[in-house]
């Protein structure tokens, strides 16, 4: 369907109270970030965009609106609507309470990556096929599309969407077959440890990773625990990447591959490619690929009598 | 003002102290400047991220405490007007009694060396505060003529004392016009928020549906407190060794559940809405009722950093205007 | 040693006397001496930070009263991580000690009034504090009326004092469960309702109001109905708490802080400010 067209449809069920609100993005003063807008206004449903720059999962605010009286429409990306899908399989949101306007995507930019490679105030920026267009206070410079792409962005699996209503447009994914996953392996774990000691030494544990992930909806996350203290607060290199790296465990078999949390990132730092490298994993060793129904088992949520493993039974 | 070059000002303070030098990051040490606003504000100067306060070895009655003494002696070079403006606003709630014996001590071991601003972009909004690109504070103030070129004077005795000032020629008109002219662009460039908000009203828009709906988009992730040159809450924490403890204060963030979760299991700030109304509540509201002056300093760069498209200044705006509607 | 005095440093101090206020062992009072120093002096309803180095520290109401210059007496009740620490201390023990911090009740405006006192729960200790300090200076305070709540007889604080106390004639002292219990015979019934039949008089009279959030909310109605006035009713507030000087940010209630602006507000105060609680 148009956009025009679903945006009426919107509109008409908003009047009839077939659902309650819509959740999706809106422009803000920078053509380079748009922020999350809920409404229950009818009037105002034109103002959504869809767009390669909006940057965070629409889930994650949806685990924030009150879902009880009437569904709540949301503009989903497949790997979004794949999040969805975990969590309906985990309990956390009703199938029903959701309405999914399926939106097309090519991949999600990190504009913040962006906007720090292009250094000055943007007032245009615009995607032309493999480039990113940028015009502002530094000129008028031109990015390869791919270079600001999280690696989930550039690895994204196959899903037949389940939408309510799919919004029309170019859907279509970059697979390149976790090629940078697989190089990243032919390094010594020396080589490895180099790199990621590098990217994360940036790490503010500003949390922002965890706040935009739709995943890490726990009441109180375990970094934030005194008794027993699993990791210490602080800036050692240690303490960062005790967070980073058991939070990527919770990760493991839910994880959709959005690349929220890298582009949420203040320090652009590549938490995607840790995600990939989990989703690769999966769907080379055990052949699973999250979220993809929402009634699929939960990856770490089951067992079965004759796994071979003692230890789970 | 005195015509000179950058490198000569730099080399004429490093005879005080490590010279610290605005980069794009922050302030690094000897770095080359970074012709913009840096990413970090210099707070970490007066309140470093991590900090310890004391050390403790031993136990019972042969416990021995040793105090941290940060004696080190900084210059920190490039600070913006609405980084210094910044400063002066925290120091004072470090300054009011009773003392950080920390923070003071810091304070009189850096030398700020601040420069006159022409780097305003679409975030910036300091003149709102009574503060411009033109602002003249710290030490010693100068302004970039180009990439090398400076006039400079000082502004307090210990940066009168810092450079042999006689040696350097007086700058020419030209020099001044130049820089009077940049600054007036960068003056129109700076937004002024034009704020009246009464602060009293504190009660009224405290969990108003216009703050709850302002503040829908914000992730609640820290980002926008530790960039911020007036956040300055932070937490206590003792660091426990084999055979000491080192109790340290590190930055915290009014953003984080665990910031004001209580003992009890209580939390008066669990609604997600309520940690990013506090940060916006006590700029514009706590802080001009408890020290008669705005706690931000329209530096823009929680707007920069924002992941998630959040806008100090709507916020603020939407505020003032519900106050004003409301109260006719 | 820096030259200034450092507002961070805790005192050594050593746990004199341990003793447990209820039975499930939940209650504690610690009886601290400093080591170095004198014990300071200090206004009924300021408290303390105790720190028990490598856990953390955490604020205490001092329950002594400035006029019992032996030692500092808290009751801690174990809920979070350096409570259950502290609870493990045996006698002898060193923990360190900052204060004392925070305001303290108006106990010079209280001079020459009557004073209304009502407290629940283990909430009492600043009460006992401003209590003693009050029968110490008996002549300067008019009529003295105390009204105490628990949940069951065994959760009261400090039961000795409270028997001596019940005998004075110069002190109105009920002391009220919530629900009847084997064995007691005095006062059976909530906070409210127990002061409204009780109905002190607000002529010249302060009242102060400590315990549970939900008793204080229920018990304001009553002394508004009895004609107390916002301005002369006090309470003392809680709140995360790190530094206790004002400086760390987390205990504000709108511009004030609670560890240094309170613990102790008046409901005229409060009523100005948002409801951060």
């Amino acid at each position: 369907m148009r956009k025009e067209d679903v945006f009426v449809k919107l509109k008409d069920m908003l009047e009839r109270g077939e659902i309650k609100g819509v959740l999706g993005f809106v422009k803000t003063n920078d053509p380079a970030k748009k922020k999350i807008y809920y409404t229950e206004n009818p009037e105002e449903v034109n103002i959504f965009e869809i767009t390669p720059f909006n940057t965070l999962n629409p889930v994650t605010f949806l685990l924030r609106l009150k879902r009880d009286n009437g569904k709540i429409a949301c503009f989903l990306r497949d790997c979004e609507e794949r999040a969805l899908n975990v969590l309906v399989s985990e309990g956390k949101i009703a199938k029903d309470s959701v309405y999914v306007i399926h939106v097309p995507c090519r991949g999600a930019l990190d504009t913040l990556k962006l906007k720090a490679a292009y250094g000055g105030d943007i007032t245009s920026l615009d995607v032309q096929d493999d480039k990113v267009v940028v015009d502002g206070s530094s000129g008028r410079r031109e990015f390869a599309f791919r270079d600001f792409l999280p690696a989930g962005c550039k690895n994204c699996e196959e899903y037949s969407s389940h939408a309510d209503v799919i919004v029309d447009g170019d859907n279509t994914r970059i697979h390149e077959d976790y090629r940078d996953i697989k190089g990243f392996d032919t390094k010594t774990p020396e080589e490895k440890w180099e790199y990621f000691r590098k990217e994360f030494e940036r790490c503010t544990r500003c949390y922002a990773c965890r706040e935009s992930c739709p995943m890490c909806y726990c009441e109180q996350c375990f970094v934030d625990s005194y008794d027993p203290l699993w990791v210490e607060p602080g800036l050692s290199i240690s303490d960062i990447m005790g967070y980073h790296l058991i939070k990527m465990y919770h990760m493991a078999g839910r994880c959709t591959n959005c690349g929220a949390c890298e582009r949420a990132c203040p320090e652009n730092i590549p938490l995607s490619l840790l995600t990939t490298m989990i989703s690769e994993r999966l769907k080379r060793d055990f052949n699973y690929i999250s979220g993809l129904k929402s009634d699929q088992k939960v990856f770490l949520g089951e067992f079965h009598y004759e796994d071979r493993e003692e230890f789970i039974r | 003002m005195k015509r000179m070059t950058f490198t000569e000002l730099v080399d004429g303070l490093s005879s005080w102290g490590d010279v610290f030098v605005r980069t794009k990051k922050g302030f690094e040490k000897d770095g080359n400047l970074h012709k913009a606003k840096s990413k970090n504000s210099p707070k970490e100067f007066l309140l470093p991220r991590e900090e310890m306060l004391f050390v403790a070895y031993g136990s019972g009655d042969d416990m021995r405490v040793m105090e941290a003494n940060p004696s080190k002696k900084r210059v920190v070079v490039g600070a913006l007007p609405c980084d210094m403006h910044g400063l002066n606003v925290t120091e004072k709630n470090f300054l009011s009694e009773p003392k950080d014996p920390y923070f003071a001590k810091r304070k009189d071991n850096t030398v700020f060396v601040t420069e006159l601003c022409q780097y305003a972009t679409s975030t910036c909004f300091c003149r709102s505060f009574g503060i411009g690109p033109s602002s003249k504070m710290g030490d010693i103030v100068y302004f970039m003529l180009d990439d090398e070129n400076i006039i400079a004077e000082p502004l307090t005795d210990r940066g009168r004392e810092l450079l042999s000032w006689n040696k350097y020629e007086d700058a020419k008109d030209e020099d001044i016009r130049i820089m009077e002219e940049k600054l007036a662009e960068a003056e129109n460039i700076s937004q002024d928020l034009s704020l009246s908000i009464d602060h009293k009203k504190q009660r009224e828009v405290y969990g108003s549906e216009v703050f709850k709906e302002a503040v829908f988009h914000c992730l609640n992730c820290g980002a926008c407190t530790f960039v911020c040159p007036t956040c300055y809450c932070f937490d206590i924490r003792d660091i426990k060794r084999k055979d000491f403890v080192i109790r340290e204060r590190m930055w915290d963030s009014c953003m984080y559940f665990i910031y004001s979760l209580e003992a009890s299991g209580h939390n008066p700030r669990k609604e997600r809405f309520k940690r990013a109304q506090n940060r916006v509540m006590h700029k514009f509201f706590y802080q001009p009722l408890q020290y008669g002056v705005y706690g931000c300093t329209g530096c823009g760069r929680c707007i920069d950093v924002c992941p998630a498209g959040y806008d100090i200044r709507e916020t603020v705006l939407k505020v003032q205007n519900y106050l004003e509607v409301k109260n006719g | 040693m820096a030259e200034f005095i450092n507002p961070y440093y805790p005192k050594k101090a050593r746990i004199e006397r341990t003793y447990f206020e209820s039975q499930d062992r939940s209650l504690k009072t610690f009886d601290i001496k400093p080591v170095e120093c004198d014990v300071p002096s200090f206004i009924p309803g300021q408290f303390c930070e105790i720190s028990l180095l490598g856990y953390g520290e955490s604020p205490f109401g001092i329950a002594t009263s400035p006029t019992e210059k032996e030692f500092l007496r808290f009751t801690v009740n174990k809920t979070g991580f350096v409570t259950s620490k502290l609870h493990e201390l045996p006698d002898g023990s060193i923990v360190g000690v900052r204060g004392p911090l925070g305001n303290g009740y108006p106990v010079e405006k209280f001079k020459g009034h009557n004073v209304v006192i009502v407290g629940g729960g283990f909430a009492f200790t600043t009460l006992r504090s401003l209590l003693v300090f009050m029968l110490h200076h008996r002549d300067d305070f008019k009529d003295i009326t105390v009204l105490y709540g628990a949940r069951t007889p065994d959760l009261f604080l400090y039961k000795e004092e409270l028997a001596e106390w019940e005998k004075r004639d110069d002190l109105n002292l009920v002391l009220t469960i919530d629900k009847p219990y084997e064995g007691w015979t005095k006062k059976v019934g909530l906070v409210p309702p127990v002061l409204e039949e009780m109905a002190p008089s607000p002529k010249d009279a302060y009242a102060v109001v400590c315990g549970p959030p939900i008793m204080i909310r229920f018990t304001l109605p009553v002394l508004f109905k009895l004609g107390f006035s916002p301005s002369n009713i006090y309470t003392s507030l809680e709140k995360r708490m790190k530094c206790g000087i004002g400086k760390c940010g987390r205990c504000n209630v709108g511009d004030k802080y609670i560890c240094k602006d309170g613990p102790v507000f008046s409901f005229e105060e409060l009523n100005n400010l948002p409801e951060d609680l």
